[in-house]
């Protein structure tokens, strides 16, 4: 079992908001601002299906069935700050009884997603899952264990910014790994609704000690939440309210024992006049049609997940419908895309499609960096309107004049679709990934060198490589060169360089100069005209599990090179652990 | 009011990279899906990167990791980049590219391309109008510049233009995965315009930050005192523990970002690096 590097943060993390008047008799979101559902529309663009083997016939498991058992409303429950310890202000919430073999079946999961109203100040307030158990006739079986929080509180604050308290951890035998992975599902990246699902490890399958084997069983089920106030004021005496939606998914399927996995279900919605306009072109269709293609590709197959496409619908959001705000999105109005975005989609397909908003950029006003996409959560919630609700990748404007050596061939193999094309697919299966429920396998460092890993003990972690020790870098070299781990069962106690060596026969996939870890400025592919383009593999070894730029979920995008008119690249994964997860997904069917 | 926070990492290269270390630096920058680099990541690099990033430019066949490069070149105000950039702008039919070459152009050039970006304030594109007025509300210091941006405000009819154009640039990074640690606190209300530098005779005192060494790392105190042309550090690190830096032992090298002024000290002895700020007055 992988060990998580310890995390202890030296800086402070978190600002809190300052206190601000409340708005009297006006019921409020914890976002505060309630934005208008966009005014979307039918795209005159629709994927080719399996008669232009595009993505090939649906493979839903026919064994799933989701409802929404409960929605629990609760008003006036006190508050507490970041470094509040919770004292009276953790409250129960019954989420009924369920049998195992009739509500769940062997591949079911239960879903909680909380969204707090009434906050009464400007800002907003996390619903925190603090607990969740089963009693099963007498017998308590703990999913959440979390200890020295409630004395304490989650963080400790020093003028007016915050860092995890250390003292406040999550327990052994717990369905969460680590803090951090905790932390990931009770402070969301925006907004303030959270998303918990259930089971989150099978300790059959993921090693780390969880508290139980299987599916979830029959018994009486309880959560515990505090309100999560991101206030720099008091906020004692004020009060707000939680709504909780518990979403039941039965599947009465084995876990990836059958040829197929299932499929989910993907909106397009189609950002601006310039991604709209591009759609309706010949080129733009065709790349359209590819996108959905190579995505499919990618989870059905190459990644040994054996999850499909299903149904895709598109939409437009043009410019006169407010579309031009967002097409050119900041990273911190991302939020308000999803929510605003999400609200227009059909209600009756909330939480049975994942949103996908195809932007022309992501704009980071506050540095100069290109991002390809980013996810709503690890986890993002299976219901539209929340500031999480999809997520969004970059056309760059470049949807209509992708791959020009396509133009005139039908189909247009992968040998002509250019690496930039490709690495939007790569993109997107990364960023569902996330939003499925996946992390990265290894987190880049932070400053100080510690560095977080997943707890599935089939991705391998990776380890960084550094110049003058303050630079950190985790990338494929860092894997290949500096990882010198021998990663243990269920992978094949090999480092990621003897077997990716071995898997290509010998042939290195990177060579090594300057201290083996930079440009490798010696190599024959290396010259003044070439550069760091020639720093590029030798022989790639795109099936082998041990090298974490392998996988899906790896940090960065990959390394691809036309050779012999095919692409040799690094391959694109989802671990049987990974896929486990993803199984126990609502929008997984 | 809103929270506003920034990442804050050590930077990389901030000692005299080689052009392979610089090209690495940048590769694993630019290789990133969402990145959250360090606020100062190309002002750290010294300016010896920038004929680095020319040559990668030039040898990138990827249109994105082009457009990410070029992005860099905002960060170096040597006037070759106003040369490159006004060409490239001039030959791109692209709106995103476009976009962001413009706002390299101007961060980098300030108010000497007033007049080769004007005439995108009244482009058809919005996106074009907003970076171009936001990068002369940003980085123009002219009252020449500030008069053609407010007659440019009131002749725009978009509301959300304009509110777009007004809003504070907030740094935001809690990106999945990471949530929220590795981010500090933005000094608010956030100054209109980059800090001019501080002197290096008001480099004396205290600086808080982070110290990093092979054997360990946490948060200290940096006290600067000026011996000759040299610089003696005291460096006070938890449980009351403290290192001395004599004159010839400590590099000192200044660096500023929007809201801060950042001092960096390395040990020319050992491998140790101690990296602090201040908030700008």
């Amino acid at each position: 079992m992988r060990t998580i590097a310890s995390w202890i943060l030296l800086f402070p993390v978190l600002v809190l908001a300052s206190a601000g008047c409340a708005s009297k008799g006006e019921q409020q979101t914890s976002s505060t601002l309630v934005l208008p559902a966009a005014r979307l529309d039918q795209s005159t663009y629709s994927p080719s299906r399996a008669s232009d083997s595009v993505i090939g016939e649906p493979v839903s498991k026919g064994s799933v069935t989701l409802s929404t058992t409960k929605v629990i409303t609760l008003n006036n429950l006190g508050m507490v700050r970041f470094d509040d310890p919770w004292s009276s202000n953790e409250f129960l919430v019954d989420l009924g009884t369920y049998n195992e073999a009739s509500d769940f079946g062997p591949n079911g999961s239960m879903t909680l997603v909380a969204n707090v109203f009434n906050y009464p100040l400007s800002g907003g307030a996390y619903p925190v899952l603090t607990s969740f158990y089963v009693d099963s006739g007498g017998s308590i079986t703990e999913y959440v264990k979390l200890t020295g929080c409630k004395s304490s509180g989650m963080w400790t604050c020093s003028g007016g910014s915050c860092s995890a308290n250390s003292s406040c951890t999550v327990g052994s035998g717990s369905a969460f790994g680590s803090r951090q992975d905790w932390d990931q599902h009770q402070v969301p990246p925006y907004g303030f609704v959270t998303t918990n699902s259930f089971p989150r490890c099978d300790s059959s399958l993921n090693a780390w000690e969880c508290p139980f084997s299987g599916g979830l069983i029959s018994g009486h089920y309880y959560a515990k939440y505090v309100l999560l106030s991101n206030s720099g004021g008091s906020v004692s005496g004020k009060l707000a309210g939680v709504e909780i939606k518990v979403i039941v998914k039965k599947d009465t399927s084995n876990r990836n024992t059958g040829t197929t996995n299932g499929g989910i279900n993907l909106n397009l919605i189609l950002v601006g006049d310039q991604n709209i306009l591009a759609s309706r072109s010949s080129a733009g269709a065709r790349n359209l049609d590819l996108l959905f293609s190579e995505l499919n590709r990618l989870l059905s197959s190459e990644s040994g997940s054996k999850l499909g496409l299903n149904q895709i619908k598109i939409y437009e959001w043009s410019d006169a419908n407010g579309g031009s705000q967002y097409s050119h999105v900041d990273l911190d109005q991302l939020g308000n895309l999803f929510e605003s975005g999400s609200k227009g989609l059909p209600s009756e397909d909330s939480g049975e499609f994942v949103n996908l908003f195809l932007v022309s950029d992501i704009v980071n006003s506050g540095g100069s960096y290109t991002i390809l996409g980013l996810s709503g959560g690890i986890l993002g919630p299976p219901v539209n309107g929340t500031q999480s609700s999809g997520l969004a990748f970059s056309s760059f404007d470049q949807l209509a004049s992708f791959n020009p050596n396509c133009a005139g061939r039908d189909p247009c193999d992968r040998s002509h679709q250019e690496s930039d094309f490709l690495e939007m697919a790569d993109t997107i299966g990364h960023e569902l990934g996330h939003y499925l429920g996946l992390n990265h396998p290894s987190e880049r460092p932070d400053f100080r060198g510690a560095q977080d890993h997943d707890v599935l003990s089939d991705t391998p972690a990776c380890a960084y490589r550094t110049l003058a020790s303050v630079n950190l870098y985790l990338d494929q070299r860092s894997c290949y060169f500096t990882d010198t781990q021998i990663h243990p069962a269920p992978l094949a106690n090999r480092t990621c360089k003897s077997a990716c060596d071995t898997a290509t026969g010998g042939g290195p996939y990177l060579t090594a100069s300057l201290s083996s870890q930079w440009i490798d400025s010696t190599s024959s592919t290396y010259s003044g005209s070439t550069g760091w383009n020639g720093d590029m593999p030798q022989k790639f070894c795109p099936q082998t599990p041990e090298c974490q730029f392998n996988h899906i979920m790896w940090y960065t995008t990959k390394n691809r090179k036309m050779q012999a008119g095919v692409w040799k690249e690094d391959g694109n994964l989802i671990s049987p652990q990974s896929s486990a997860i993803l199984q126990w997904s609502e929008f997984v069917r | 009011v809103i929270a506003l926070i920034l990442i804050l990492m050590v930077g990389p290269g901030a000692f005299a990279m080689s052009p392979e270390e610089i090209r690495a630096a940048i590769h694993s920058q630019v290789s990133q899906r969402h990145p959250d680099p360090p606020r100062d990541f190309w002002e750290t690099l010294g300016p010896e990167a920038l004929p680095v990033l020319k040559q990668m430019i030039e040898e990138s066949v990827s249109r994105v990791e082009r457009t990410w490069l070029i992005e860099g070149l905002g960060h170096f105000s040597d006037p070759s980049v106003g040369a490159i950039l006004e060409a490239k702008i001039k030959d791109s039919d692209n709106e995103v590219f476009k976009k962001k070459m413009l706002q390299s152009l101007i961060q980098s050039q300030g108010d000497s391309v007033l007049d080769f970006v004007e005439p995108y304030l009244s482009d058809k594109s919005p996106h074009l109008r907003i970076a171009v007025a936001k990068g002369i509300r940003l980085y123009m210091k002219s009252s020449v510049a500030s008069e053609r941006l407010k007659t440019y405000l009131s002749s725009e009819k978009e509301e959300w233009i304009r509110n777009e154009i007004a809003r504070k640039d907030v740094a935001r990074v809690r990106t999945p995965g990471k949530v929220i640690q590795e981010a500090v606190v933005l000094a608010s209300p956030s100054p209109e315009r980059p800090l001019e530098p501080l002197p290096e005779k008001e480099w004396s005192g205290e600086w808080m930050g982070v110290y990093l060494s092979p054997s360990g790392s946490g948060t200290a105190k940096a006290i600067l005192t000026r011996e000759g042309t040299s610089w003696r550090v005291d460096l006070k690190l938890p449980k009351k523990s403290r290192i001395e830096l004599k004159a010839t032992e400590a590099e000192v090298q200044y660096f500023q970002t929007d809201h801060f002024h950042w001092i960096r000290v390395r040990d020319k002895s050992a491998d140790r690096v101690f990296t602090g700020n201040r908030k700008a007055k």
